[in-house]
């Protein structure tokens, strides 16, 4: 990865949750940097602060105190709008579940962040995006008429819409089956390569992490290690170095990984 | 619809979808909204029927004068004025207007009756053709048609006013008749001016205003078409008057409606709170949810404001149609669309605003919340250190004015002060609420500890403390406005029968009638007195210028009356007390009657306020109480559950309402004047359990649906 530009990235960052004696420290002032165009996942025992991670890289969370950037732009500096303004015009989520809004069609939900934003989609990519994700005859349909396969295709749709520089997912295979979970990944994974898409995803399943270029490893709110180019049974044997003696042995991928 | 945000239209595209949950939402401003349609309707309605009898002008005259002085002798008298009058060159008719109540004898009964008069022939004459026999002349009377009934009159029979013994000459339709009325020529009013008086003379032919303003000296002199304006002004006014006041009571259940709405919407919100950080994650501004939640409201508002209208007019309609068939002359409903849109944007501005707090609120759900890393509901507690100072100036103004309302020795502005009091109470009601509930909860825990129902219900309502209190601050406005009208009337009447009591020492009192000074009416007392003592039935004695009349010990009351008209005939005005008891009673349970009518509406609106928050909170718990059921709450259990929440919320409203009502019934009747004695606190008792009953009443569908939860609903999804 080196040599590759910096999407975004993590200066010191840490995110303590209450105060004096009680208070735990999810991130204890880990540095990364996230790089471009690159499929980039984040992995860690439970408690290792990734999903924490996430959630300040976009902005939904504010860190006690360290620095997170998008490009150039230091997001501690902005407020609320503004903040709105970045999620909406320079990022895209995809989540474990519940991404879509339950009484919008799935064509209403892809256009929902670039309609927030008063634009009009633009329709050749919306037509090559629905196309590639093979959603295109579903989109009259309400989410709750679709497999749950398909509203994660809806949602990466979305999220791919506006052209962001980079898209968070979060556990985006947690809730599918297997070959629905393998699908997803394998669409992930063709953005970036056919698009110069940047993903960052936090998951807990070896399998889905082996599908990215690099793993950024987490322990106790500190980078733990990285590997790249990752195969399943790397991830296996890093995490379980990570845990110690609490191995977390052989998962079959799309079982156990909620959240 | 593209051109409203997408936020907006994801929640339109909900209530799309769901359109059972906007009725429910919106089910406490449909019956206000209902309420307010009712008043304009009714109003609406009584302005026609009221503007048609309000013309008393006739067709024939081309000016009124109004007359001021009541002296008969007096130079401005309608006698001499109309004598004046007729002398302008171009008037061909004149026509005092008299009227006034003096007694009359009708055969075996006398009593006061209105008595009017008219020209009877001519362009000046405004009774229609009688319905029995023929116009009055001369010596001779019309009998109204109601009242010819009542008494039996029939036209050739004779009754006795003035001292002067006149025939019935017939019997005529009159607008009004709730007193016994007559209508007699204008000549035989002419001789009993100053029984009777004139307000007014009817003018015929082509005669100048100026000339008529100048024979008619200090008198106004208006047009036949100025005056029939100015008399349809004046009942329009005292339309426009019922009005208001209704609108007050229309105003008190928007008040409640918006309480229940406002905590409604917080349900829903919290309910959808994923949805919404959703909303914020994908990039849509606070404003943007906001402004979702705001078009929601409206949405709602319009939807309930319409039904509530439409059924307003559907039941005027039905109501108006009962009466016909059960053969009450009613009067076609007024509709007036313009009033009734009113009504409509009243609904949609109410909701709107009781949802403006919840609609802040969700605007400020963190975006997170989507990724399901927080749990957000609208649990949070809410601020203690801004609520309790505010609710205590809220109650320190409510005392101050309280105060300055029963020492202010003006009873109309007394009582709107009270009222005002009453308002600020209930605004330190509505923001100390959750904390009351809290504070309920924790003195009802040691009791609940012994049922596992009523622990959760009483731990679900302190959790929720904002829902909770929302329920029963809407309560115990109704509850508190009918225990006030309750203590309010029964002071009202404690007061009346005091007073009757010392007006009227004796069964009946009798003031002579046609005697110019004290002495003569004394001297015509004593007379009439004597006269009646020889009775066998009777004891008679003279008070000053009144007879006072007891019945013999075990006389009959009918044989009693009689005598007295008997020897009474016209010769004075006969007033029996238990009549006047009677009058006072029916009054006093009209104004109860119509009272609990208005207030009952407020009172709906509360009910209606338990049961849908009570159906949005068990939707709400489903997983929670299905869990409980995994852990051994049985069915009943989790119905009891929910019934004895809606029991907590019902009494804890109805004890509060009844408490403060009560306080303020005194107050108001303190402001009037009255001491009030003892409040009827069988009444207050029984409006508390019929409050606290209805509630768990209410709460009847969610708890079904409570029971019908399985223990299954916990782990899946």
């Amino acid at each position: 990865m080196t040599g590759a530009a910096a999407a975004a990235g993590a200066v010191e960052l840490v995110r303590r949750y209450g105060s004096g004696p009680g208070a735990v420290s999810a991130l204890a002032g880990i540095t990364l940097y996230i790089p471009a165009g690159r499929f980039t996942a984040v992995m860690g025992p439970s408690g290792s602060g990734k999903s924490t991670l996430l959630h300040c890289l976009a902005g939904l969370d504010r860190p006690t105190s360290g620095q997170v950037l998008l490009g150039d732009t230091r997001l501690g500096t902005l407020g609320d709008a503004e903040l709105t303004r970045v999620r909406r015009d320079r990022m895209g989520f995809v989540f474990q579940d519940g991404n879509l809004l339950p009484h919008l069609s799935a064509g209403e939900n892809i256009d929902l962040a670039v309609a927030l934003a008063g634009r009009r989609p633009d329709g050749a990519w919306r037509a090559e995006l629905v196309d590639r994700l093979g959603i295109g005859a579903r989109l009259g349909h309400l989410p709750s008429e679709l497999s749950g396969g398909q509203r994660q295709r809806v949602a990466v749709a979305r999220a791919l819409l506006g052209r962001p520089e980079i898209v968070f997912a979060d556990e985006p295979t947690g809730a599918l089956d297997t070959t629905s979970g393998r699908e997803l990944l394998g669409l992930l994974r063709a953005c970036v390569d056919d698009y110069g898409q940047t993903v960052v995803m936090v998951t807990h399943d070896p399998l889905a992490a082996s599908v990215s270029d690099q793993v950024l490893l987490l322990r106790d709110g500190l980078a733990a290690g990285r590997l790249v180019a990752p195969t399943p049974d790397a991830v296996l044997a890093a995490l379980g170095a990570l845990s110690g003696e609490r191995a977390t042995g052989v998962r079959p991928a799309g079982q156990g990984a909620r959240a | 619809m593209s051109l409203l945000n997408p936020a907006t239209r994801a929640a339109v595209a909900g209530i799309r979808r769901r359109p059972r949950q906007l009725l429910l939402t919106g089910l406490a401003v449909l019956v206000a909204t209902a309420f307010a349609a009712g008043a304009v309707l009714l109003t609406g309605t009584l302005r026609a029927a009221l503007t048609e009898d309000a013309v008393h002008t006739p067709a024939g005259a081309s000016h009124v004068v109004s007359v001021r002085s009541t002296d008969a002798d007096a130079d401005s008298a309608a006698g001499t004025l109309a004598q004046r009058l007729r002398a302008v060159p171009g008037v061909t008719d004149v026509a005092p207007g008299f009227s006034g109540v003096v007694p009359v004898a009708a055969g075996t009964t006398s009593g006061d009756w209105l008595v009017s008069s008219d020209p009877m022939t001519g362009p000046l004459s405004v009774l229609p053709a009688p319905e029995q026999g023929r116009p009055a002349g001369p010596g001779e009377v019309l009998v109204g048609a109601a009242t010819a009934e009542r008494t039996g009159l029939v036209p050739g029979d004779s009754v006795r006013l003035g001292g002067e013994s006149m025939r019935v000459a017939g019997v005529v339709g009159l607008p009004f008749e709730s007193l016994d009325s007559l209508v007699l020529t204008t000549q035989d009013a002419l001789a009993l001016d100053g029984t009777l008086y004139a307000s007014r003379i009817d003018v015929a032919g082509d005669a100048d205003t100026a000339a008529l303003g100048a024979a008619a000296g200090g008198e106004r002199v208006r047009t036949a078409a100025e005056q029939r304006d100015a008399e349809i002004a004046e009942a329009s006014a005292s339309v426009l008057a019922v009005l208001a006041g209704l609108s007050v009571f229309v105003g008190l259940a928007l008040v409640a409606s918006a309480v229940v709405v406002g905590s409604t919407f917080r349900i829903v919100l919290a309910r959808r709170s994923r949805d919404l950080a959703l909303l914020r994650c994908v990039g849509a501004s606070r404003g943007q949810v906001t402004r979702s939640v705001l078009a929601e409201a409206a949405l709602t508002g319009l939807v309930a404001g319409v039904f509530g209208t439409a059924a307003a007019v559907g039941a005027g309609h039905a109501g108006i149609a009962v009466a016909r068939m059960s053969g009450v002359d009613a009067p076609a409903l007024a509709v007036q669309p313009l009033w009734l849109a009113g009504c409509v944007l009243l609904a949609v501005l109410t909701t709107v605003l009781a949802a403006l707090p919840p609609a802040r609120a969700a605007g400020r759900v963190p975006p997170v919340v989507a990724l399901g890393a927080a749990d957000v509901t609208e649990a949070r507690a809410p601020r203690a250190r801004t609520r309790l100072p505010a609710a205590a100036v809220l109650a320190v103004l409510a005392a101050g004015t309280a105060g300055i309302g029963v020492t202010l020795g003006e009873q109309l502005a007394g009582l709107a002060v009270i009222a005002l009091s009453g308002l600020l109470l209930f605004a330190a009601l509505v923001v100390t609420g959750p904390f009351l509930i809290s504070a309920a909860a924790t003195l009802l825990r040691p009791v609940a500890d012994r049922s596992g129902p009523l622990r959760l219900a009483v731990a679900n309502a302190s959790r929720l403390s904002r829902r909770t209190a929302a329920m029963t601050t809407v309560l115990a406005l109704g509850v508190g406005l009918t225990a006030a009208l309750l203590v309010a009337v029964a002071g009202a009447s404690d007061d009346a029968r005091a007073s009757i009591d010392r007006a009227y020492p004796a069964d009946a009192v009798i003031l002579p009638v046609w005697q110019g000074d004290d002495a003569a009416r004394g001297a015509a007392a004593q007379q009439l007195a004597v006269t009646l003592d020889a009775e066998p039935q009777l004891q008679a004695y003279a008070a000053g210028t009144e007879v006072r009349v007891d019945a013999v010990p075990g006389a009959d009351p009918r044989a009693v009356r009689e005598a007295v008209a008997g020897v009474i005939g016209d010769a004075g005005s006969v007033t029996w007390t238990a009549d006047v008891r009677e009058q006072m009673e029916s009054g006093l349970s009209v104004a109860r009657t119509i009272g609990a009518g208005l207030i009952g509406t407020t009172v709906v609106v509360a009910v209606v306020g338990v049961a849908v928050t009570l159906a949005l909170s068990v939707g709400e718990r489903t997983r929670e109480i299905a869990l409980l059921r995994t852990f051994g709450l049985t069915r009943a259990g989790s119905r009891r559950a929910v019934a004895a929440e809606a029991g907590l919320a019902g009494a804890v409203g109805a004890v509060v309402g009844v408490l403060l009502g009560a306080v303020y019934g005194l107050l108001a009747l303190r402001a009037m004047g009255m001491d009030g004695g003892t409040p009827p606190v069988g009444q207050l008792v029984g409006l508390a359990a019929v409050v606290t009953v209805v509630s768990v009443a209410a709460s009847v569908a969610p708890m079904r649906r409570a029971g019908r939860v399985e223990p299954a609903h916990g782990v899946v999804g």
